[in-house]
């Protein structure tokens, strides 16, 4: 099967990137600072004591060694341990978890609003419904993320006291976060599907499928959107890396405990091997998801699939 | 469009014909009720469809009632059949919605409906072809989808909008056949629009002649051909190039158009000692790669072995089919990409062993005309940039107003003209400023790629006469890359007749039009709709399709050698095996 070797030469790819960000983000957090430093509580520590310090957490071997065992233990699952807070495994698959959770809520809520929308800006273009459409769309678009966030934890945690404010205790605590992220991704999603609908709208297909008889309904929805959503899914897989970055900042917003959390707490207090496991983890997220992409690419359109 | 009326008899076919901004496309998504789906309406005036079961009044019919008419009592070919499949569906699916919705099948037995269908319209392998994509179908074989899937319900009428316009003259010819024989067997009643007039002489019973939204004539199809009695219609028959019609002259002659008929004289070649350009066993491959690796697996043999020589004043068509490689062949005359092997010798120097500084001095001598002016020319520049541009590069600019002035009125374009941008002219005149800008560094040789095969005719009349007669001041030669057979016999001096990259006859414009010898040539020239509605078409060959010429690595085409049937007149002599091929005896 073609699919599999291309899967295999996706795979082989992921290695490569995975081993090159690590390495540099590896590389450049040891020029920042000394863990051992931020480890002293008080002053009077002696220069044996931090040197005790690095021995204990192997930074006083070679670079490279330290970054192989960082290497050898992604590839066994031995995660070891963080600096500060204990084994690393479960740390991540918590905030793996929470981080997911709160990108794929935030990604449906967003789809099941844009699409509708953006289909019906497209038929009735250059209506006024189009247009409020268009004007909703970039406000959304308008607002940066934190901004947003902090507004509403005021409304809602602070005057309303409807929401709680910070950290994943209930679902309730998924709402604000979901919809910080999810303005922003309706907003730019709806441009899409407005555009490529309109685009696909103008084919002549289209005109054949109404020369056929078929109903609206039939037109928009099978052949037109199944034709817009190539577009849309090609957005999504190039906006997925952007979209961690801002997942980043809001999750900091509220507190959630998800990787950016984690990656933001590790960079301050010099953590490398969470810091390091974190940044594997995004990257080997980041390159699943265009592996993704590309898959339900081949599924929606036949033009590309693997001859 | 305005105060247009005509009436379709019940199994009879009326066409309209018309060029660009007729109005003829309009009229006939009128007819289905689709007009709102372009923006426009019908304000006035009534489309009645009279069927079995009463008439039903389309202008004022509700959606509900149209959807039921559409596909079903009136169905529609539209003219590129390269979009007008859903790309994401499988042939089948498209073909069986109608089926399922109209004629209320189960998916079962609207599968076997759909293959029988597409066995109707030979198809080959009917029920494997359900399955396929449309992109991996040819043109040809897009078009007999859609035909099938436009006659699935029985259609009362056919409207099939320019239907053949993007084919190859001999899938033309079977896609045309196909029509008839449908009309034939669902007593179909058919509106054809087209600009073709080959095409219209054989299949219509009546003409209406359209020109800017106005119906100038209608009539009987024979009297509008033979005897057009509106202004119009006449100057519209006198710029249709008719195969055929040069047929005893040595040399061509520009069209006899209202007001130019003077100029109607014939354009001999000088006598010259040795030619402008010549080509020796030139051969231009592309490879293909695949797998990891990216190893060459096959190579496309774009122009295998092209040998021939124009002389100055001469015009050398080439024509072939799509995949023949006619294009590369111009492509390769210009160095816009390298050939294999072979030699090119321009004024007796062969040019691709040069330097690329001397190299240069050529890439002036040989100038190209594409097919699209709007793609060619950069709407952001005005004609004088243009013009200028081409001059500065090659240090030919000493008085720019003049220069420019001087082109534009070669071309027979005001030279006030000259600070307009291209989207100020028409699709006519762009292609006058491509030639103009092509003269601007004063070449040798132009290659005319499909330089007026999108023009409308009258239109396109008139960029031939203007090519013919800046042959004759100017003594250029063209090397005249083009499908239109009808065409290609009013313009040219000598032909070379190009399938799957290699040239399989050439000789004198004569020799091939009244004497063709190899079996392709002949078939090509039998595909040529004839403008004349007392002959009816001969039946055509509905099998096959254009091959490909891509080929595996290591297994080349079998290499040619040529037969002399006259003096410059020659023949590949493998054509008894394209006979085999053709018959599917053996694999090419």
């Amino acid at each position: 099967m073609p699919i599999l070797g291309y899967i295999a030469k996706r795979g082989l790819q992921a290695i490569f990137v995975v081993v090159a960000v690590t390495l540099f983000i590896s590389f450049a957090i040891r020029l920042t600072g000394d863990p051992a430093v931020m480890m002293r509580e008080s002053a009077n520590v002696t220069p044996e004591d931090l040197e005790r310090v690095r021995e204990g957490l192997g930074l006083n071997r070679p670079f490279l060694v330290q970054y192989w065992d960082f290497l050898s233990g992604l590839v066994t699952g031995d995660l070891g341990a963080s600096f500060f807070r204990g084994p690393i495994a479960p740390l991540v698959s918590d905030a793996l978890g929470a981080t997911v959770l709160l990108a794929l809520t935030s990604l449906v809520v967003s789809l099941i609003i844009s699409i509708p929308l953006g289909v019906y800006a497209a038929r009735h273009r250059g209506s006024v419904s189009d247009q409020i459409i268009r004007l909703l769309s970039l406000t959304g678009l308008s607002f940066p993320n934190f901004w947003l966030g902090i507004v509403l934890i005021l409304i809602f945690s602070v005057s309303l006291r409807w929401l709680p404010a910070s950290d994943f205790r209930s679902p309730a605590s998924l709402i604000m976060p979901a919809v910080t992220i999810g303005v922003i991704l309706t907003a730019t999603n709806l441009r899409i599907v407005r555009t490529t609908m309109l685009d696909t709208l103008n084919q002549q297909f289209i005109m054949v499928a109404r020369a056929k008889g078929l109903s609206e309904r039939s037109v928009i929805y099978k052949h037109a959107l199944r034709n817009s959503s190539i577009a849309l899914v090609t957005y999504l897989g190039l906006q997925f890396g952007s979209l961690m970055g801002g997942l980043v900042v809001v999750e900091l917003v509220f507190n959630w405990p998800g990787m950016g959390t984690l990656a933001v707490e590790a960079i301050a207090q010099r953590d490398y091997p969470i810091l390091q496991t974190v940044i594997s983890f995004l990257a080997i997220m980041i390159v699943a998801v265009n592996l993704l992409v590309d898959l339900v690419y081949m599924a929606l359109d036949p033009r590309i699939r693997l001859e | 469009m305005r105060n247009l009326s005509f009436r379709v008899p019940r199994g009879g076919t009326l066409a309209i014909v018309g060029e660009s901004g007729s109005g003829k496309s309009v009229t006939s998504l009128a007819a289905m009720g689709l007009l709102k789906f372009t923006g426009g309406r019908v304000t006035s005036g009534r489309i009645t469809l009279n069927g079995p079961d009463g008439s039903t009044e389309i202008t004022s019919a509700s959606e509900n009632v149209l959807r039921r008419i559409r596909g079903n009592r009136v169905s529609m070919i539209f003219q590129e059949p390269m979009s007008s499949l859903d790309p994401v569906f499988t042939v089948g699916n498209q073909i069986t919605e109608a089926l399922k919705l109209h004629r209320g099948m189960t998916s079962r037995t609207a599968k076997d409906e759909a293959a029988r269908l597409l066995d109707l319209v030979r198809m080959p392998n009917a029920r494997q072809q359900l399955d396929r994509y449309p992109h991996q179908l040819s043109g040809g074989m897009r078009q007999r989808v859609m035909i099938a899937m436009a006659v699935s319900c029985r259609p009362d009428l056919l409207i099939a909008d320019e239907q053949t316009t993007a084919l190859d003259v001999t899938i033309q010819a079977q896609i045309l056949q196909i029509i008839r024989d449908m009309q034939a067997e669902f007593g179909t009643s058919a509106i054809f629009i087209s600009h073709d007039m080959g095409v219209v002489s054989q299949m219509a019973d009546e003409i209406v002649v359209m020109q800017g939204g106005r119906m100038m004539e209608t009539g009987r199809a024979r009297d509008v051909i033979l005897t057009p009695s509106d202004d119009y219609t006449r100057a519209l028959m006198a710029a249709v190039p008719r195969i055929g019609a040069m047929t005893g002259r040595d040399a061509p002659r520009p069209f006899p158009l209202l007001g130019e008929e003077d100029i109607a004289a014939d354009h001999a070649v000088p006598e010259q000692a040795e030619p402008l350009v010549k080509l020796e066993g030139v051969t231009t491959r592309y490879d293909v790669t695949s797998g990891l690796l990216g190893r060459v697996t096959h190579r496309v043999h774009a122009a295998e072995d092209i040998s021939f020589q124009i002389a100055l004043g001469e015009t050398l068509a080439l024509v072939g089919e799509s995949g023949s490689g006619k294009s590369t062949v111009g492509r390769t005359l210009q160095h816009l990409v390298a050939p294999v092997s072979g030699w090119i010798l321009y004024r007796g120097t062969d040019i691709l062993s040069l330097d690329p500084e001397k190299r240069a001095r050529f890439k002036r001598e040989i100038q190209y005309v594409f097919q699209d002016p709007v793609g060619s020319l950069n709407p952001r520049r005005t004609v004088r940039q243009s013009l200028i541009e081409p001059m500065r590069v090659h240090n030919l600019l000493t008085d720019p107003d003049r220069q420019v002035a001087e082109l534009l009125q070669a071309v027979n374009l005001p030279s006030e003209h000259a600070d307009r941008y291209p989207h100020e002219f028409s699709d006519g005149q762009r292609q006058r400023i491509c030639i103009a800008r092509a003269l601007a560094v004063d070449p040798g040789l132009i290659i005319a790629d499909e330089t007026v095969s999108a023009l409308d005719v009258s239109v396109q009349a008139q960029v031939i006469n203007l090519m013919m007669r800046l042959q004759a001041e100017r003594g250029l030669a063209y090397l005249f890359i083009s499908l239109d057979m009808a065409v290609v016999e009013r313009v040219s001096h000598r032909v070379a007749v190009m399938y799957l990259g290699e040239i399989v006859e050439i000789g004198t414009r004569r020799q091939i039009f009244e004497n063709p010898q190899h079996p392709y040539t002949k078939r090509l020239l039998k595909a040529v709709p004839v403008m004349d509605p007392d002959t009816r078409p001969e039946r055509v060959d509905l099998s096959g399709d254009i091959p490909g010429p891509v080929r595996p690595v290591g297994n080349p085409r079998r290499p040619h050698g040529f037969v002399e049937i006259a003096s410059g007149h020659m023949m590949a002599d493998d054509h008894q095996l394209f006979e085999q091929e053709q018959q599917g005896e053996i694999q090419a």
